[in-house]
């Protein structure tokens, strides 16, 4: 039995469909992040687990509980908002406590509390001063504090780190898996977290598991790194990964048992998972999309008789390796992430070599990934 | 109770919204809804106690305002009633005309000085700048009470009485400071970039100022306006005092005449309610979004 | 060492070119505020100080002898009570009826703003009906009320008779004890969508997400307008509070001119009616326009109160907590 379950949740707004029967189950202690691009519905599926937005069907239950019709702030859930939110006249300590004052807990319990919550998030010096005083970061930890003095059964997190610049989110996401961490060890389980977000890398970092989401369902609920190595349909893998994986329509034939991929008078021996992709689809030739990671793409020597030739575009340093763009004589785009080491310039003919490995095949009507 | 869902909320929110709007809509609205049935109903029916509260075939008559534009007294009107008509005398039309005149022009003069004004102070910064602002602005906390008696005597001296002139030098020394100040914080929130350019192609700043600025901001201006305008047309203490004949006055200076007068018939005395509350009105529900946004000091949106 | 001195200098001082630029602009500023100034000067500032000297001369048949008497024309007024006829009675009501209708006035304008705040189908209609008493000129409000409070064929005493809460028709406007409050509730119906709608753009600054973080902190609907609407919406209550206590205190005039015209007796009689009587009935200018100058400190002194009381030791209390 899950801890918390979204059941077919749906909500219509006049003139479209926020989320479309959407169904979730979360364990306790994970952390969820609900990914997608803008307008997908994630943030509307978050305020509908909170309460602040009620569904036009289906069900929320929490801990056993059917909360669907229960007032938000009965439902025992914490939420950091997008824009944080704080009492913008009161003093952080004010802001931490106000929860605890509504529910008269007598004052020293509110001190020991509240003092509590501000050392878990390091802001124990700041507890006298405004939030119009404190930088966006501090702002942020502040939020969370005053999620945090509540113990809640589970903390709804809306695109916290949004509107802070690179260099903090960096971060502040490896305090948010810090903090998961604690709370679970601390409190037995008592860290479940649901997290909104459109960036992929704090999706990847942060979650247990990763919900993306697109056009108000769910496309693909798993631990990031199945996201990352078996996207089950074409917006995952072009969604997840960063630089974006290669995405290159064109046809999968069976010639003589094994299978070949073919596009704008390239070929490509794809082996194996060619041929069990193809079993899959089911027909002579088939329309389909390659999708390869620029890791994947190996440049070497024109000499080799399955290499494609390609033309080199432009190579970008990306950290410590290469990012190279390649186009061929069709005018193919691809783009490949290779060492440090590389000989070659700009201008080169090389010869491209996909890993067959690493190689996934979309149905191009349907998207979804062949062999899953 | 119910307020335990969130459904419950939900349709608790409704029902109160639908509560007090209908409220709302009873107390702002019922005062008008009675004078203009009144003006419409035969002065004897108005005399029934208690007053027939709906608007009623049989006692429906035009005769009040068609005294006001024509002097012809209502047929059925007591012999009492008739003489008080007669006294009074005033054909209503001429007063409108020179309400609509005197608050056009006001407005126009508030547009004309107020404009630069205005831009001025939101976009330089000059010696005494604020002190300046702070003193006009604070202008229209004064009681006209405090002024009346001046007034009256010095107008009297310049023989302005019973003048246009008179009345809208005052009202538009009244109202410029308010224009001042909506276009200026208006202003504020103006982009500066097109006057810039305007002055990189070569444009004096008042050339800027009409060219450019003038139709960017026809919002703010349209606002100031209204207000100006509405503030001139409904202004009655000045008028009262400072004309004398009958000719000169404005549409609330006549409207005050008759109030005070002896008492009159009732049905006049609101079809003259109702045509002194008619050009405002129509200009509120034409306007109603800038004069809100003025209202709520939102013009621009800081 | 010397450079760093020297640097410093030259760094504070206003250069000859932001100097020469800042006297252009201020005189040009200058030449553009003019024709406002002028007006002003004209009609307001020059009456303003004609009528102050005004209240320091003697008169003689209405008119103004020159002769400066100082302050007597003040002493007069809060000494002998039958020259000048009831001027603590007109501090008392004037002080009543302000009170009274600051806080009608605010209280009802702040129920109203919660409601335009919501967006619901119909609140585009309760907005336009909002303005009508706005827009109307007072006189015809004015009018307008008498109407309804008439003694003989008024709808209110037609609607209380009716729904029997009375037997027979009541002269409100005569009734010593009714007359000001039949005149504080028209007042107070006109002056309401000024500071609704103002009071409710206040509202619209306070992010929906505020509301919705206490609502997870478990407040109630009392603590939450105590402890976050109102602190919040601070600034522009008092804004509302001054602007409605100077209404007050001056834009009632026109419902006692028709209405009341001072009576019955003194009830209604507020001080910006009696310096009309003393200005115009019996043509004492002078002591009208000393009245007209306390009446101005009156006001002053509510400002003051506003501004100085509501601001710093909310502010204090704040930090205390």
């Amino acid at each position: 039995m899950s801890y918390l379950s979204l059941e077919k949740i749906t909500k219509n707004f006049p003139g479209c469909v926020a989320v479309d029967e959407l169904d979730l189950d979360i364990d306790q202690g994970e952390f969820i992040v609900l990914l997608g691009p803008s307008g997908c519905g994630k943030t509307t599926t978050l305020r509908i687990v909170a309460g602040l937005e009620i569904q036009s069907s289906g069900r929320v239950i929490l801990d056993g509980k059917d909360v669907s019709d229960t007032l938000p702030e009965k439902r025992d859930m914490a939420m950091v908002f997008q824009n944080l939110a704080l009492y913008p006249h009161m003093r952080v300590y004010e802001n931490i406590a106000f929860y605890l004052r509504n529910m008269r807990t007598p004052k020293d319990e509110i001190e020991v509390r509240v003092r509590k919550a501000a050392r878990l998030v390091e802001i124990e010096d700041l507890l006298e001063r405004r939030p119009n005083q404190l930088s966006g970061g501090q702002k942020q930890r502040v939020a969370l504090a005053r999620a945090l003095v509540r113990s809640p059964k589970v903390f709804l997190l809306d695109e916290p780190l949004a509107a802070l610049d690179a260099k903090l989110r960096a971060g502040m996401r490896s305090e948010f898996k810090l903090l998961h961490r604690s709370l679970n060890e601390l409190d037995r389980n008592m860290g479940t977290f649901v997290y909104v977000t459109h960036d992929q890398i704090e999706a990847m970092t942060l979650g247990t598991r990763v919900a993306v989401i697109y056009k108000g369902k769910v496309v693909q609920f798993s631990p990031p790194k199945e996201l990352y190595n078996k996207p089950n349909n074409l917006f995952v893998a072009a969604f997840v990964g960063s630089p974006e994986m290669n995405l290159i329509p064109g046809t999968l034939t069976m010639n003589q048992g094994s299978a070949i991929f073919e596009l704008h008078g390239l070929t490509f021996k794809t082996g194996i998972k060619g041929v069990e992709a193809f079993k899959h689809l089911g027909q002579e030739t088939s329309e389909v999309v390659l999708g390869v990671r620029p890791e994947s793409v190996f440049l070497g020597s024109l000499t080799n008789p399955d290499a494609m030739p390609f033309e080199i575009i432009t190579i970008e340093p990306f950290g410590q390796s290469n990012f190279v763009r390649l186009r061929s004589e069709n005018d193919l785009d691809i783009t490949s992430l290779v060492g440090p080491d590389l000989q070659l310039k700009e201008g080169e003919i090389v010869g491209v070599i996909f890993n067959p490995e690493f190689v996934h095949y979309f149905n191009k009507q349907t998207g979804e990934n062949c062999l899953l | 109770m119910f307020t335990n869902t969130i459904s419950g909320r939900l349709a608790l929110r409704k029902l109160v919204i639908f509560i007090s709007s209908v409220l709302v809509l009873f107390y702002v609205l019922s005062p008008i809804y009675w004078i203009i049935v009144s003006s419409f109903q035969k002065e004897a029916a108005l005399n029934f106690r208690p007053p027939l509260f709906f608007p009623n075939t049989e006692t429906f008559t035009l005769d009040h305002y068609s005294f006001l534009f024509t002097g012809v007294v209502p047929a059925d009107s007591t012999v009492m009633l008739q003489a008080q008509y007669t006294m009074s005398g005033t054909l209503v039309y001429p007063s409108i005309i020179n309400s609509l005149i005197i608050a056009l022009a006001v407005t126009v003069i508030n547009i004309l000085v107020g404009f630069p004004a205005g831009h001025v102070f939101s976009r330089y910064r000059f010696l005494g700048d604020q002190k300046l602002f702070a003193v006009l602005v604070s202008t229209r906390l004064l009681p006209s009470i405090s002024i009346i008696v001046p007034m009256f005597i010095l107008m009297q001296k310049y023989k302005l009485i019973d003048t246009k002139i008179g009345l809208i030098g005052i009202y538009s020394a009244i109202t410029i400071p308010f224009t001042i100040w909506i276009l200026s914080s208006y202003f504020k929130n103006l982009p500066v970039e097109y006057e810039e350019a305007a002055r990189m192609d070569g444009c004096s700043y008042l050339n800027s100022l009409v060219k450019v600025v003038f139709p960017i901001a026809r919002p703010g201006i349209v606002a100031a306006g209204i207000f100006a305008f509405m503030t001139a047309y409904g202004e009655f203490i000045f008028a009262t005092v400072l004309t004398r004949t009958l000719a000169s006055k404005t549409q609330t200076a006549v409207l005050a005449n008759l109030a005070s007068g002896i008492t009159v018939s009732r049905g006049m005395i609101s079809a003259a309610s109702v045509l002194a509350i008619i050009p405002p009105v129509l200009l509120a529900i034409i306007f109603r979004k800038q004069i809100i946004d003025g209202l709520s000091s939102k013009l621009g949106a800081s | 060492m010397e450079s760093t001195t020297l640097d410093k200098r030259r760094v504070l001082k206003k250069s000859s070119y932001e100097d020469k630029r800042f006297k252009q602009t201020t005189a040009f500023a200058y030449k553009m505020i003019l024709p406002s100034v002028l007006f002003i000067v004209v009609f307001i500032a020059f009456p303003m100080f004609y009528s102050v000297s005004l209240a320091f001369q003697d008169f003689k048949y209405g008119v103004p002898t020159g002769e400066f008497i100082g302050l007597q024309n003040f002493i007069d007024i809060f000494t002998k009570s039958t020259v000048a006829p009831g001027f603590y009675n007109s501090l008392q009501v004037t002080l009543i009826f302000t009170l009274a209708a600051v806080v009608a006035v605010i209280l009802i304008s702040l129920g109203i703003a919660f409601l335009i705040n919501e967006s619901f189908p119909g609140s585009g209609l309760i907005k336009v009906s909002l303005l009508l008493p706005y827009a109307i000129p007072g006189i015809a409000s004015a009018v307008m009320w008498n109407w309804i409070y008439d003694a003989s064929f008024g709808v209110l005493n037609g609607l209380l008779f009716k729904m029997g809460i009375i037997d027979s028709y009541i002269a409100i406007l005569s009734d010593k004890n009714l007359a000001l409050w039949a005149i504080w509730f028209a007042y107070v119906w006109k002056m309401v969508p000024y500071s609704a709608f103002l009071l409710s753009a206040g509202l619209s600054t306070i992010p929906s997400s505020v509301y919705e973080a206490a609502l997870m902190d478990r407040s109630s609907t009392f603590r939450t307008f105590f402890k976050i609407t109102l602190p919040l919406l601070l600034p522009v209550l008092q804004l509302a509070l001054v602007v409605q206590t100077i209404f007050a205190l001056l834009l009632h005039f026109g419902l006692v001119f028709v209405m009341t015209g001072g009576g019955p007796g003194e009830a209604t009689r507020t001080l910006p009616w009696l310096i009309y009587q003393e200005s115009f009935t019996y043509t004492r200018f002078g002591r009208g326009s000393a009245m007209a100058i306390i009446l101005s400190l009156i006001m002053i002194i509510f400002i003051y109160i506003y501004l100085v009381l509501l601001n710093p030791e909310r502010r204090k209390a704040r930090d205390g907590q």
